[in-house]
């Protein structure tokens, strides 16, 4: 009755590629391309993107500054192509951090149950009432402005929302009578939790880390914008927008705009993948 | 310290549990007495059945006995060692090399994301098996699971075979006992004969004893040497299979007995 | 005939294929007449049911005739279909909990569907779903219609749906498998209470079930089903007491019983099939032990001997095999 083939299915990434669609597929690939331009950012650039050259300010687009310069000079292609390190690596961070702390007092709070999880619950809410920007600020205010300090300070401001998903999520699995099987087979909780509980919600969980990318990287470039993140003279996409738009009145647009569409574009393919393999969840197994 | 080889396998004293629910400012607290005073006892070499219906406090007791909840008082002892739930893994661990189980449901008892080879080579390894592959392929062989299927997904397998795999679970602890709570009551009624049959299999070579908790007196006169009857959590009738399902002493037994269908008698 | 089925053909599609649920199924009920359909799984008996009241999942492929009182369901318009739908045919389902709305009250339940088409003020109605409750066995039926479906037990929530089935007045009643999820004792009452108001009432009662010994006690006539197709049709005494197909036999056989243990029960080999798995020829073929060279060759048809419709090469009255 079983065959082989009957039994292992179509391949893997067959599988995400039809799940993902026509649009998901080109969110990937526009993904994978600014993944390269990060990583080759120095053969890429044609210019240094910290060569200030005041005489050469606010330049129209020409052969050698293929978007023209901005207020100090600087090629602002060259400074989108470095900005997509820090367009990439601070999300990445934020999400990285938040979610480990996140699995982590979300699966003790699961498996525990009790008081153990009153007690979590009760923090993860209190936290919520704290905006993630606000954070940012108290902490940019104690320590210090930076890069570093940014990332941490939304990491921290966006546990309590992942946590609280994933904790409910866990909460159903851990309900499901192979839990408790494994439970009767003595196994332990850590090594329950570990090699059954996470592996469960992970679908779940890894599409909402998709998403808050997104929201990472937009928030991460607005606290660069207020001044409390990437300092200057550092190429950051956020930053570009605010030094930008102080000139924008005076009709110099493209610092903005070229920074505000990458922005755009890399929160835009973040949320449509994202959101096409959330589509995966309620298929019964 | 009593001499452990004499000593019954499994003796149930005096069990009783309550819950407590309500109990909120305007709701007195009401306790409801899911278990009352339950007491029996499992003879060496003998399958014990334990009948009874919903709300009868038969699934409370094999929760009990498993150590996934504790009772409110009374005893429980294995092999004259008195058990008491514990959450730390030794223990937890040491018990499962008691009692093992298997559940109604053959859907959700595995996890759905785990091939059927490695879910028991995962448990094997938990026990401390030498040579785990070669034990998995003998547990596997024993329950009539090929190699193919070990391969393969749960959701690939039928209710019987996810049932053969669950008893394969089970033996895997090489426990003492295995409680098989309404374990053939959803599978096909060809299929439940299979089963059946290979759980007497099991037991020609293996010393493991059955405890069956189910409201299908033909399995349970087919599987079990003695049984208690349950009834709102109190024992009625309890005595040898052939005796109290052949002559029923208890209103409540007789009544589950007029309940099967008979062809023979006409209803109005 | 009230009900007549003529080669009725369902298929499913699951990914890109196709499946064969229900091979090749003729049936008829008359008006008072019960039947029972007995199957293991991937016998095809719900989806019989579902071509019978239209319901079948998007996508289905239908081929054969369902005509209800002579008419094409197949045929029917949307409003035709509503009507029969809803004054034709009463269905029971297995577990009551999941179609009754757990939010509204008994009450509530009953009256809605009724409301819809029933000119009667609302006062009368309730009159009407209230001796329903009593017909049905309930206790206190008032009690009954202000509760909620929690508050009440499965053996009572199953004898509401009966009720609800029962309040349109229709001329069959569909039941698919109403006593499995019960406790032994409340099915021996609701099985009762089926054959009472069969009765009483004179309707055709179409039952599915996987217990022959259930069939056998409640219903006229009783029919097997196997990987989509009616092995054996007769009346449920003589199928019980002398059943003419192997696979009916052995059915019987590897039952264990209240009355002695089995050193080991008698066994089937193998699983149940479903229709897209079967091979050619008879699809219990594989698993029988009776089996001649013909059987897996060409398909038996169902042919009448007598009182029996048997789909066997072996004929009625073959030699007891295993």
């Amino acid at each position: 009755m079983q065959t082989a083939e009957a039994i292992t299915g179509p391949g893997r990434l067959a599988r995400i590629l039809e799940q993902l669609g026509v649009a998901g597929t080109l969110a990937l690939l526009l993904m994978a391309g600014v993944c390269l331009v990060a990583i080759f950012a120095p053969w890429i650039a044609p210019h240094d993107p910290l060569e200030v050259d005041i005489a050469n300010a606010f330049g129209p687009p020409s052969a050698t500054n293929l978007l023209g310069t901005d207020t100090l000079g600087r090629d602002i292609l060259s400074r989108l192509i470095w900005g997509s390190r820090t367009a990439l690596l601070g999300p990445l961070a934020i999400v990285a951090l938040s979610g480990s702390l996140a699995a982590v007092i979300a699966l003790t709070a699961a498996w525990k149950r009790g008081w153990v999880d009153m007690v979590i619950s009760r923090i993860i809410d209190i936290q919520f009432a704290f905006p993630a920007i606000l954070l940012a600020l108290l902490v940019a205010a104690a320590f210090s402005s930076g890069f570093w300090p940014a990332v941490v300070a939304l990491a921290l401001a966006s546990v309590p929302h992942k946590a609280r998903l994933l904790r409910s999520e866990a909460l159903r699995e851990r309900a499901q009578p192979y839990i408790e099987a494994l439970e009767v087979q003595g196994m332990s909780g850590p090594s329950i939790t570990v090699r059954h509980l996470f592996p469960a919600v992970w679908p779940l969980f890894s599409t909402q880390l998709i998403l808050s990318f997104g929201y990472a990287t937009i928030e991460l470039a607005a606290i660069s914008f207020i001044g409390l993140g990437i300092q200057a003279p550092t190429p950051d996409w956020g930053l570009m927008v605010a030094q930008g738009q102080a000139t924008l009145i005076q009709g110099e647009f493209r610092e903005a705009l070229s920074a505000g569409i990458c922005i755009v574009a890399v929160v835009t393919a973040v949320t449509i993948i994202g959101d096409r393999l959330s589509h995966n969840h309620g298929r019964s197994i | 310290m009593l001499d452990s080889s004499s000593a019954a396998p499994l003796v149930v004293a005096g069990l009783r549990k309550t819950f407590a629910i309500g109990g909120g400012l305007l709701q007195p607290r009401r306790e409801i007495v899911a278990v009352n005073g339950v007491s029996f006892e499992v003879a060496a070499g003998r399958n014990f059945g334990i009948i009874g219906e919903s709300g009868s406090g038969k699934t409370t007791i094999a929760r009990i006995l498993l150590g996934l909840e504790s009772a409110t008082s009374g005893d429980v002892m294995f092999f004259g060692e008195r058990f008491a739930r514990s959450r730390r893994a030794t223990e937890r661990l040491a018990h499962a090399r008691r009692i093992q189980m298997v559940f109604q449901d053959p859907y959700s008892s595995l996890d759905p994301r785990q091939t059927i080879g490695d879910g028991l080579r995962e448990l094997l390894r938990l026990y401390d098996t030498e040579h785990v592959d070669h034990e998995c392929q003998q547990l596997l062989d024993k329950v009539g699971i090929s190699r193919a299927l070990a391969a393969a997904l749960p959701r690939r397998l039928s209710g019987g075979q996810r049932q053969r795999v669950a008893i394969a679970r089970a033996l895997a602890a090489k426990p003492r006992f295995i409680l098989l709570d309404e374990a053939v009551a959803s599978l096909d009624v060809s299929i439940q004969a299979q089963i059946l049959n290979m759980l007497a299999d099991i037991q020609k070579d293996s010393s493991v004893q059955y405890i069956l908790i189910s409201h299908n007196l033909a399995v349970v006169r087919q599987l079990t040497d003695d049984c208690i009857v349950m009834h709102r959590g109190a024992i009625v009738e309890r005595g040898a299979t052939e005796d109290v399902l052949a002559n029923p002493q208890h209103e409540y037994t007789a009544q589950l007995r007029n309940s099967i269908p008979n062809p023979e008698k006409p209803l109005q | 005939m009230l009900l007549d089925i003529r080669n009725l053909v369902v298929e499913l599609p699951v990914g890109r294929e196709l499946r064969r649920i229900v091979a090749d199924v003729s049936l008829g009920i008359r008006e008072g007449e019960s039947l029972a359909l007995v199957g293991e799984s991937g016998s095809g008996k719900s989806m019989t049911t579902k071509a019978i009241t239209r319901t079948l999942p998007d996508g289905a492929q239908v081929s054969g005739e369902v005509l209800f009182d002579g008419k094409l369901v197949g045929a029917m318009s949307k409003r035709e279909l509503e009507t029969y739908r809803r004054e034709q045919i009463g269905l029971i389902y297995q577990d009551p909990r999941a179609h009754i709305n757990p939010v509204r009250r008994i009450e509530d339940f009953l009256l809605e569907g009724l409301l819809l088409f029933d000119r009667r003020p609302r006062a009368e109605l309730r009159r009407v779903i209230s001796d329903l409750l009593a017909e049905v066995g309930i206790a206190d039926p008032d009690r009954c219609l202000k509760s909620y479906p929690h508050q009440l037990s499965g053996g009572m929530l199953q004898r509401v749906a009966i009720a609800a089935a029962l309040s349109t007045e229709p001329r069959l009643l569909l039941a698919d498998e109403p006593t499995t999820a019960l406790d032994v004792t409340t099915q021996a009452e609701v099985a009762q209470l089926l054959k009472q108001l069969q009765a009483r009432r004179g309707l055709a009662v179409l039952f599915i079930t996987h217990d022959l010994d259930l069939a056998a006690q409640i219903c006229d006539r009783t029919a097997v089903m196997y990987a989509g197709r009616i092995v054996e049709m007769q009346p449920s005494r003589t199928l019980y007491a002398s059943p003419a197909h192997p696979y009916t036999r052995g059915l019987l056989q590897s039952r264990p019983s209240v009355d002695r243990r089995y050193e080991r029960l008698p066994t089937l080999p193998g699983s149940p099939t479903p229709a897209y798995e079967a091979p050619a020829g008879c699809p219990f073929a594989p698993r029988c032990a009776d089996r001649m060279p013909v059987c897996s060759t060409y398909v038996p048809h169902l042919t009448r001997h007598g009182l029996a419709e048997l789909a066997c090469h072996l004929g009625a009255g073959a030699p007891g095999g295993n």
